[in-house]
């Protein structure tokens, strides 16, 4: 079956270019364009992970991510953070909070984000 | 040397127009001379300072916040400049910082004096934080665009949206260099402002380098194995005693220099990475293969945005940034940095930090 991915980020191109790739290799995206609808989103698509930014322009997403890991029924959907942060602080933060992986947006490319989404998805 | 009561006036109305606060302490810990700045930076009135030894002006909380602790830490014994002489920052109340140089005061055999030196820097201190903050969004607002950049031409370097012919994919490899440079500048320049950001200099614990250097070492093994270069590390047999250092900045300065031996040591090469325990100290080095620096740049290397002309025309990204901002780091810590190097043969980097403890 076909996975469903959640994708919260304001930047439109950053969207529509890790939309094209999740498409191109079969999986179901939805979309969010800031951190509430992003909350919003989860319930009404429940999707297997959530790719999600920092730095957006209502709620940030270490708040998202926060509340989606106190909610039972989201705490267990993989959340990877793919942001332009990257200091060691913002990075600690993510992972403490839950987050799967912290991806670095200047430092990945397309084919390692679906690495990573694939192992993120896999059964442990 | 006498001194006329005509001179003597005007030495003190002098002293008491200069733009800096002065203070003068006795041999007998007596403060001799205090002027209108230093008592309007210190908040308190001459009448109640003057010829009293300082240690009975306790219930002044300036004076205790600010003067007693220089003068505890002040070993200064030897006149005529550093290192008798020592500078410290406090500050006094929010946004206002003063800048405190003691100095020894010989006015007679056996009779040195401490001269303070009080200076207001609050402009400077915020004028840094301003700076630091317009260089921080700034950089958050480059990097958006520039991450799309770097994401979207890898995906159609990739054959995400197609195929490319070799034209296009010559002129999109070209983009995508130019792209990681301008990446690497501002992630660069990011850095510096941190490392410039004040009251972050204190984070401060006591370490092994060899602690500091492994992290390092292991990040940059699998670069070193794809590059095929060979890749030495050497250690004192014996620990060597701990430095006192913030140990994230430390390990900057170690990536820094790792990070410009890999860059710039060619495939087959070598690169040699050693700790030496010395007399006081401890020394990092790291010896590369690579392509060195010419005779006319080695001045100005340590300098922000300098890259050698010899590294410009290469495929590498850098932001000139990482030697200035090593260079500050190290000597934040009172240690040294230097480097030997020849060009087309390769370059040594060395610091050093002094260790805690004998």
């Amino acid at each position: 079956m076909e996975k469903n991915i959640l994708i919260i980020e304001d930047d439109e191109f950053f969207r529509e270019l890790i939309s094209k790739k999740l498409l191109s290799r079969g999986f179901k995206i939805s979309e969010a364009i800031d951190g509430k609808t992003g909350l919003l989103r989860v319930k009404e698509s429940k999707p297997d992970l959530i790719l999600l930014d920092i730095l957006l322009p209502d709620v940030d997403g270490f708040e998202v991510l926060s509340n989606l890991k106190e909610d039972s029924q989201t705490m267990s959907i993989p959340v990877i953070i793919l942001s332009n942060l990257l200091s060691k602080e913002d990075v600690e933060k993510g992972l403490k909070l839950g987050a799967s992986n912290f991806l670095i947006k200047s430092q990945v490319d397309s084919d390692e984000i679906i690495k990573i989404i694939e192992k993120a998805l896999s059964p442990a | 040397m006498k001194i006329s009561d005509e001179w003597k006036n005007k030495i003190l109305l002098i002293v008491d127009a200069l733009p800096d606060g002065l203070l003068i302490i006795g041999k007998d810990n007596k403060i001799s001379v205090i002027n209108s700045k230093a008592e309007k930076f210190l908040d308190v009135d001459r009448k109640e300072v003057l010829n009293k030894p300082v240690l009975d002006l306790g219930h002044l909380s300036n004076i205790r916040k600010i003067i007693f602790p220089v003068l505890v830490d002040f070993k200064g014994g030897r006149p005529g400049g550093c290192p008798g002489c020592m500078k410290k920052e406090a500050e006094v109340r929010k946004n206002f910082v003063l800048e405190l140089t003691v100095e020894p005061l010989v006015l007679g055999k056996n009779n040195v004096a401490k001269l303070i030196i009080l200076r207001d820097i609050t402009k400077i201190k915020y004028a840094k934080v301003a700076e630091n903050q317009f260089i921080s969004v700034t950089v958050h607002q480059l990097k958006a665009p520039l991450s799309n950049t770097r994401l979207s031409l890898k995906m159609l370097l990739d054959g995400n949206f197609g195929k490319i012919n070799k034209e296009q994919q010559d002129i999109l490899e070209k983009t995508y260099k130019n792209n990681e440079s301008l990446i690497s500048l501002v992630e660069g320049l990011l850095k510096a402002a941190k490392v410039d950001e004040p009251g972050k200099s204190d984070n401060r614990s006591l370490a092994n380098l060899e602690d500091l250097v492994d992290p390092v070492i292991d990040f940059y093994r699998d670069e070193m194995k794809r590059k095929k270069i060979k890749f030495k590390f050497s250690k004192p047999v014996k620990n060597p005693p701990e430095i006192l250092a913030d140990q994230e900045k430390i390990k900057m300065v170690i990536q820094n220099l790792f990070d410009n031996a890999v860059k710039y040591t060619s495939s087959g090469g070598k690169i040699e990475a050693g700790i030496i325990s010395k007399k006081g100290e401890v020394e990092f080095k790291i010896k590369d293969s690579g392509i060195g620096i010419p005779e006319d740049q080695k001045e100005k290397i340590f300098t922000r945005f300098s890259r050698a002309v010899n590294v410009i025309g290469t495929k590498e990204a850098g932001s000139g940034l990482g030697l200035s901002i090593a260079k500050e780091i190290i000597e934040e810590h009172h240690g040294k940095i230097w480097f030997q190097s020849k060009e087309n043969e390769g370059s040594t980097f060395f610091f050093s930090l002094p260790v805690t403890g004998k």
